[in-house]
C-alpha cells in the first residue's frame, strides 16, 4: 500500500507544473473565500448590535410647519417683517429664509406633539454642512452637534470635544489623511486639536456636500464640536429630527400607519431608516457581497474540479498498465483507488490551508479599501468554525469525489484489457471529419493531434470563454461609467448655477456677460413617480422634477439627444427629458405631461425630446413656458447659469443655493477612477485564471503527445515546427471562443445594470466599445502565449530516444 | 567507393562509480555509400547506442564522427536537427505511425520537412501500399505498417537510413517482405541503410556486417555476395 501512495506521490513531483497549477486553483478559490467572506464580517458582522447600542433611529422627518395666526404675528414683529411683503410673497417660507427666521422653536412645537400622539421619541438633529477651500482643494465638512439619546456617536478612539478648539473627525477621514488624535487641524481658519475618531450611525453612506453626494474619504469629513462651538460655526444649521418607536415591536407597521396618516401633509420629509440613502444600501451590499462570495466560490470549485478531473483521467490513463499489472497482482480495486488519493489530500488540503489562511490575514487589509466608502467602525472576526471546515475541507473533498468517480470508471476494466497497448486502436470522430475538410498538410497534422483530446480541446474553450467573460465583463462596465460620467451633464459647459430666492426681470445686474439667465420650477409630473428612492433622497426633496426653463439660444446648456444631435430649439415646441427622467419615470417622446407646482399651478407639455445626460431629475423647456407657469413676467428668471465660480455668493441674502458643476463633475470622475480601478484588478484576475487554465491544457498537450513530439524531433522538425503542430493547434479554439464570450458578457452586463438600474431607477448605457473588444483579445491572446511558452519549456525537455523506446 | 560516415576511438559512458558502463568502448568504423550494414549482437551490448550516436541523436563522450567529411560530433543541436532533417531518414521497431492521421498523411509528415522532396504515389508504390493509402494505421497489420514507415522515411530522399529492429516484432513472412522492401529502397534509390538486429540470418543480405559486445565491435566482414531479402533464414 504504501508504495501505491508513493508512486501517487511521484507522479505528483514529475508533474510538477500540474501540481503546482492545480494547487494555485485551489488556493486562490480557498483565498478569495476567506478573504470575500471574512473582509464582509469586518464591515457587516457586528453592524446589527452597533445600531441598536447607539440607539439608530427608526426614521427622521421635519414636520410642515402649520403656523397660527398668532405665531404669525409673533414672527413678524420679532424680525420686523412688514405685513405688505407677507401679503405680496406666494411662498411664506421663501420669506421666512430672507428674513433668516429661525423656525426651530414652532418645528420642535410640533415635532413634540406628533411624537406625543404616534407614540415615539425625539431628538432633534442638528447639522451644518459647509465647504472650507486649502490649496485649492475643497474639503466638504459635515459638522454634528453631538446627541444623547438617539444616534449616539460611537467614539472609536480618544474622546468627544470638551473645549472649544477641540474637535473629532470620522475614522475614513482620519486615515485617508494620515491624521491622528492629537493632531492639530485648521478649520475656516481656526485651529483644532482632534481628541477623537468618532462614527455616527446616521452616517454609514455619509452625503457631506450636496455638490458632491458621492462620498469621498480624503475630502469629506464629520466633525463634532462642542455645542458652544457648534453653534458659532458660519453654516446654516439644519434640523431633522430623528426618532425611535417607544415599543420595539413591529417597527415597520408603525412606520407605515404613520405615513399612511399624512393626508393632511403632516410631514414636510419624512424618511425611514431602510430609505435613508445614508444606511439603506447597507443591508443591499452585505447581501450582494455575500451572494458574491459564494458564487466565485461556486464557480472557482467547479472550474477546479473539472481541472483535477481531467488531470487524474490522464494520469490514471498513463499509469492503465501499471494498474494491469497491480490488479494482476490481486491488488484490489479499492487499494488501487486509495493511492489516488494523494492528489485530494496534497492538492485539496495542502492548497486549502495556505489559501485559507492567507485569505483569513487579508481579509481586514482588503476590508480597509471597501471600507473608506463606508463609515463604520471595523467590527473584530474570529475564525468561524463551519466556515474553516468548509475552507479547509472543502476542496479535499471535492477533489476526493471527483477522483473517486475518475478512477472507478477507469479501475473497472479487467486486467488483461488494461494490460493491452490499446490506444491506437481507433480513430475518433473529430479526426476523420478533419481528414474530410480539405486542409493544408500542416493543419491537418495539427487539428488532428487537437483532435485527440476533447476533454483538452473544451478547457482550452473554457479558459478562454471564461476570461473573455471576464474581461469583457470588466470592460463593459469601465465602458459603462466612462459613457454615464462624461454624459452626466450632457452638452452643459456652465461652470455654476446660482439659485434666488425670488424672481427678477432682465435687465439686472445679477446676469453679466458670462451668465445666462434661466428660470427653474420644481414640479411633479402629473400621473409619474420616480423609482429612485436613492435620488430622492440625495436631495431631501421628493420625487419631483427640476423643470429648467432656458432660451433656446442659450450657449451654456445645450440638448444633446443620443445620436449627439442638438435638440435645444425644440425647448420652444415642449419640453425635453433626460435620460434619468426618461427611465427613472417611464416617460416617452410624444406623451403629454401636466406639470404641477408645489403650490398647485399647472401646465401641460407634451415630450418633444430626451436628452443624453444623467444628472437627476431634469426636463427642459423655453424660459418664457416657465415664467409663464410661475406667474412672472416673459423677461423674468430666478437663475443663472455661469462660466463663472460663483460659489462664493452661497451665503448672499437672497440666494438660495449655488451648485458647481465642476465640483460634481471631479466629484464623480474620482468616482470613475476608483471603480475602473477595480474593475482592471478584475480584469488581471480573469487573464490569471485563464492562464492558469489554459497553461495547465498546454502542459497537458504535450504530455499526451510525447512520443509524437520525440518522433518529430528524431526526423528533423526543429523546434519551432514542433511547438507550432504540438502547441499552437488551439489558437482557432481560442478565438472562437473570445468572440463567442462577447455576446455572453453583453447578456451578463445588460442583466446586471438592468438590476442595478430598477434599484436606483435608471436605466443605465450598455454598449460595446471596440477599442477595448480588442484590448481584450490581445489579454486572451497574450494569456495564450504566456501558457505556450511555458509549456515550450516542457516541450524542449521530451528526449529524443522517448520514439526509440519499444 | 566514397566513405559516407566514419567513426574513430568513440565512447560513450552511461552512470558513473559503479554503475558506469561503456556503452561504446573505443568503435572505429567506416561505412561506404549505398552499402547494406547490419548490426549484430546480444541485449545491451551497445547497438541502440551506436545507432543513437551516428545518427546524431545522442552525443559521445570521446572521439570523433564524420558525416559526409562534417564532424557530427562537434555540431551544435541546432546543426544536427538540420542534418537529420535533410539527410537522414529512421525505422523504428515499433513502427510510431499516428494513428489520427491516414497512410498518406503519415508519409506526408516525412516529406513535409524535406528539401528533396519524393512524389509519395511513387513511393507508395515503391513499399507496395498504394493501394491502402486512404486507410487510417490501425486497419493496417504490423508488416503493412512497417512499410509505411519506410516510406515516410524514404520521402525526403534521405542518404542515410537507419534501422533499429525493424522487424523485430514481425513474423517470417512479414518481416521477410519489409526486409525485401528496404533492399530494393536501397537499390533503387541508392539509400545506405544501417540495420540493427538480434536475428544473424539478415547478416546474410548486408554488404558490411558488424557484431557488437560489451561496446566493442568484436566481428567486422565485408559480404561480397548478398543475398536475396527473400532468401533469408529467419531467426
Ligand atoms: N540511457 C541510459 N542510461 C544508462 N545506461 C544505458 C542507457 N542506455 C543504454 N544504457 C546501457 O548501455 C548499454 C548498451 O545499451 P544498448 O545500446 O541499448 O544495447 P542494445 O541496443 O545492444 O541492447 C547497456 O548496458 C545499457 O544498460
Ligand atoms: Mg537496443
Amino acid at each position: 500500500m504504501i508504495r501505491l501512495f508513493l508512486n501517487t506521490l511521484r507522479s505528483l513531483k514529475n508533474h510538477k507544473m500540474q501540481t503546482f497549477g492545480l494547487m494555485i486553483l485551489v488556493i486562490v478559490s480557498t483565498l478569495l473565500y476567506a478573504m470575500m467572506t471574512y473582509s464582509n464580517d469586518v464591515i457587516y458582522v457586528g453592524s446589527d448590535t452597533y445600531f441598536q447600542e447607539q440607539n439608530q433611529e427608526d426614521f427622521s422627518f421635519v414636520p410642515s410647519i402649520n403656523l397660527t395666526q398668532t405665531q404669525v404675528e409673533e414672527i413678524l414683529s420679532d424680525y420686523d417683517i412688514p405685513v405688505t411683503e407677507l401679503i405680496a410673497t406666494d411662498n411664506i417660507s421663501n420669506l421666512f429664509t430672507t428674513y433668516k427666521v429661525d423656525m426651530t422653536p414652532y418645528l420642535t412645537q410640533q415635532a413634540q406633539s406628533l411624537a406625543d400622539e404616534h407614540n415615539f421619541s425625539i431628538e432633534p438633529r442638528v447639522q451644518k454642512m459647509f465647504t472650507d477651500t486649502v490649496n485649492d482643494v475643497d474639503y466638504h465638512f459635515l459638522a454634528l452637534k453631538t446627541n444623547e439619546q438617539i444616534n449616539k456617536s460611537y467614539v472609536v478612539e480618544g474622546r468627544l470635544p470638551e473645549q472649544d478648539n477641540e474637535v473629532t473627525m470620522n475614522e475614513p477621514f482620519l486615515n485617508a489623511n494620515g491624521l491622528s488624535i492629537g493632531d492639530e487641524y485648521e478649520i475656516n481658519g481656526k485651529t483644532y486639536t482632534i481628541t477623537g475618531s468618532v462614527y455616527d450611525v446616521d452616517q454609514v453612506f455619509p452625503i457631506v456636500s450636496l455638490d458632491s453626494p458621492l462620498y469621498m474619504a480624503d475630502r469629506d469629513a464629520i466633525l463634532h464640536f462642542t455645542n458652544t462651538e457648534f453653534d458659532r460655526i458660519e453654516a446654516q444649521a439644519q434640523t431633522m429630527y430623528s426618532a425611535v418607536f417607544n415599543d420595539e415591536s413591529n417597527i415597520q407597521a408603525q412606520y407605515d400607519a404613520l405615513v399612511a396618516d399624512d393626508e393632511v401633509k403632516t410631514f414636510e420629509y419624512i424618511i425611514s431608516i431602510d430609505e435613508n440613502p445614508r444606511t439603506s444600501i447597507l443591508e443591499s451590499r452585505a447581501e450582494m457581497s455575500a451572494v458574491m462570495s459564494t458564487i466565485m466560490l461556486a464557480f472557482l470549485s467547479g472550474i477546479t474540479a473539472i481541472m483535477v478531473a481531467l488531470t487524474i483521467r490522464r494520469q490514471i490513463n498513463n499509469e492503465k498498465e501499471q494498474i494491469g499489472v497491480l490488479k494482476a497482482l490481486g491488488y484490489r480495486r479499492s487499494e488501487i483507488m486509495a493511492s489516488y488519493f494523494v492528489y485530494a489530500v496534497v492538492i485539496g488540503f495542502g492548497g486549502a490551508i495556505i489559501g485559507y489562511w492567507i485569505g483569513y490575514g487579508l481579509a481586514f487589509p482588503v476590508s480597509d479599501i471597501l471600507r473608506s466608502m463606508i463609515n463604520m467602525p471595523a467590527f473584530d472576526i474570529h475564525p468561524l468554525m463551519d466556515r474553516t471546515v468548509i475552507g479547509m475541507f472543502g476542496p479535499m473533498v471535492i477533489i476526493g469525489i471527483v477522483t473517486w468517480f475518475v478512477s472507478f470508471i477507469a479501475l473497472r476494466h479487467a486486467p488483461i484489457w488494461l494490460l493491452s497497448p490499446g490506444s491506437d486502436t481507433h480513430v475518433n470522430g473529430l479526426a476523420r471529419l478533419i481528414d474530410k475538410l480539405n486542409l493544408s498538410f500542416k493543419n491537418q497534422f495539427r487539428y488532428s493531434l487537437a483532435s485527440r483530446g476533447y476533454g483538452r480541446l473544451f478547457m482550452v474553450f473554457f479558459g478562454a470563454f471564461l476570461s473573455g467573460v471576464l474581461i469583457n465583463f470588466a470592460f463593459l462596465l469601465m465602458t459603462m461609467i466612462e459613457d454615464v460620467t462624461s454624459n452626466a451633464f450632457g452638452a452643459a459647459s456652465y461652470n455654476s448655477q446660482v439659485q434666488y430666492t425670488q424672481a427678477y426681470e432682465l435687465p439686472n445686474e445679477r446676469v453679466g456677460e458670462s451668465d445666462e439667465p434661466i428660470t427653474v420650477a420644481k414640479v411633479d409630473f402629473d400621473g409619474y413617480t420616480s423609482e429612485s428612492s436613492f435620488l430622492q433622497s440625495i436631495d431631501a426633496s421628493q420625487s419631483s422634477i427640476e423643470l429648467t426653463g432656458l432660451r433656446p439660444e442659450t450657449t451654456l446648456n445645450r440638448l444633446l439627444d443620443s445620436s449627439g444631435r442638438d435638440i435645444t430649439e425644440k425647448v420652444s415646441e415642449g419640453v425635453v427629458i433626460n435620460s434619468f427622467v426618461e427611465s427613472g419615470f417611464g416617460i416617452e417622446v410624444g406623451d403629454v405631461v401636466k406639470a404641477v407646482t408645489d403650490n398647485g399651478k399647472t401646465i401641460e407639455l407634451e415630450v418633444v425630446g430626451v436628452t443624453h445626460a444623467f444628472n437627476g431629475n431634469y426636463a427642459y423647456t423655453d424660459i418664457e413656458t416657465v415664467n409663464a407657469l410661475l406667474g412672472y413676467n416673459s423677461t423674468a428668471f430666478n437663475a443663472v447659469q455661469s462660466l463663472d465660480d460663483k460659489t462664493n455668493l452661497k451665503n448672499e441674502a437672497g440666494v438660495a443655493s449655488v451648485m458647481s458643476l465642476t465640483d460634481l463633475v471631479e466629484n464623480m470622475t474620482q468616482l470613475n477612477q476608483q471603480m475602473t480601478m477595480m474593475l482592471g484588478i478584475f480584469t488581471g484576475f480573469a487573464a490569471g485564471l485563464g492562464l492558469v487554465m489554459i497553461a495547465l491544457v498546454s502542459n497537458f498537450s504535450v504530455d499526451d503527445n510525447r512520443k509524437v513530439i520525440s518522433l518529430l524531433k528524431v526526423m528533423g522538425y526543429n523546434k519551432k515546427e514542433v511547438s507550432s503542430i504540438a502547441l499552437n493547434i488551439y489558437t482557432p479554439v481560442v478565438f472562437l471562443a473570445y468572440v463567442v464570450s462577447i455576446p455572453a458578457a453583453l447578456q451578463v452586463v445588460t442583466v446586471v445594470t438592468q438590476l442595478i438600474g430598477q434599484e436606483i431607477g435608471v436605466g443605465l448605457p450598455v454598449r460595446l466599445s471596440w477599442p477595448f473588444v480588442g484590448l481584450g483579445l490581445v489579454i486572451v491572446l497574450v494569456v495564450y502565449y504566456i501558457s505556450i511558452k511555458m509549456a515550450q519549456r516542457a516541450l524542449n525537455k521530451v528526449s529524443l530516444q522517448e520514439a526509440l523506446k519499444k | 567507393m566514397e566513405a559516407i560516415m566514419t567513426l574513430e576511438a568513440v565512447k560513450k559512458v552511461y552512470g558513473k562509480g559503479d554503475t558506469l558502463v561503456h556503452a561504446l568502448d573505443g568503435v572505429d568504423l567506416t561505412i561506404f555509400e549505398g552499402e547494406v550494414v547490419v548490426l549484430l549482437g546480444p541485449s545491451g551490448s551497445g547497438k541502440s547506442t551506436m545507432l543513437n550516436v551516428m545518427s546524431g541523436l545522442d552525443r559521445i563522450d570521446s572521439g570523433t564522427i564524420t558525416f559526409q567529411n562534417e564532424i557530427t560530433s562537434a555540431m551544435s543541436d541546432a546543426q544536427l536537427t538540420k542534418l537529420r532533417r535533410d539527410k537522414i531518414g529512421f525505422i523504428f521497431q515499433s513502427y510510431n505511425l499516428l494513428p489520427n492521421l491516414t497512410i498518406t498523411e503519415n508519409v506526408e509528415v516525412g516529406r513535409y520537412i524535406a528539401n528533396d522532396k519524393l512524389d509519395i504515389d511513387q513511393i507508395l508504390k515503391s513499399v507496395e501500399m498504394y493501394d491502402h493509402r486512404k486507410k487510417f494505421p490501425f486497419q493496417l497489420s504490423g508488416g503493412q505498417q512497417q512499410r509505411i514507415s519506410i516510406a515516410r522515411a524514404l520521402a525526403k530522399n534521405p542518404q542515410l537510413m537507419f534501422c533499429d529492429e525493424p522487424t523485430g516484432a514481425l513474423d517470417e513472412n512479414t518481416g521477410k517482405k519489409v526486409l525485401e522492401v528496404l533492399q530494393k529502397v536501397n537499390k533503387e534509390y541508392g539509400t545506405t541503410l544501417i540495420i540493427v538486429t538480434h536475428n544473424p540470418g539478415i547478416a546474410a543480405m548486408a554488404n558490411r556486417v558488424i557484431r557488437m559486445n560489451s561496446g566493442k565491435i568484436v566481428e567486422h566482414y565485408e559480404n561480397d555476395t548478398p543475398i536475396a531479402a527473400s532468401e533469408v533464414q529467419w531467426a
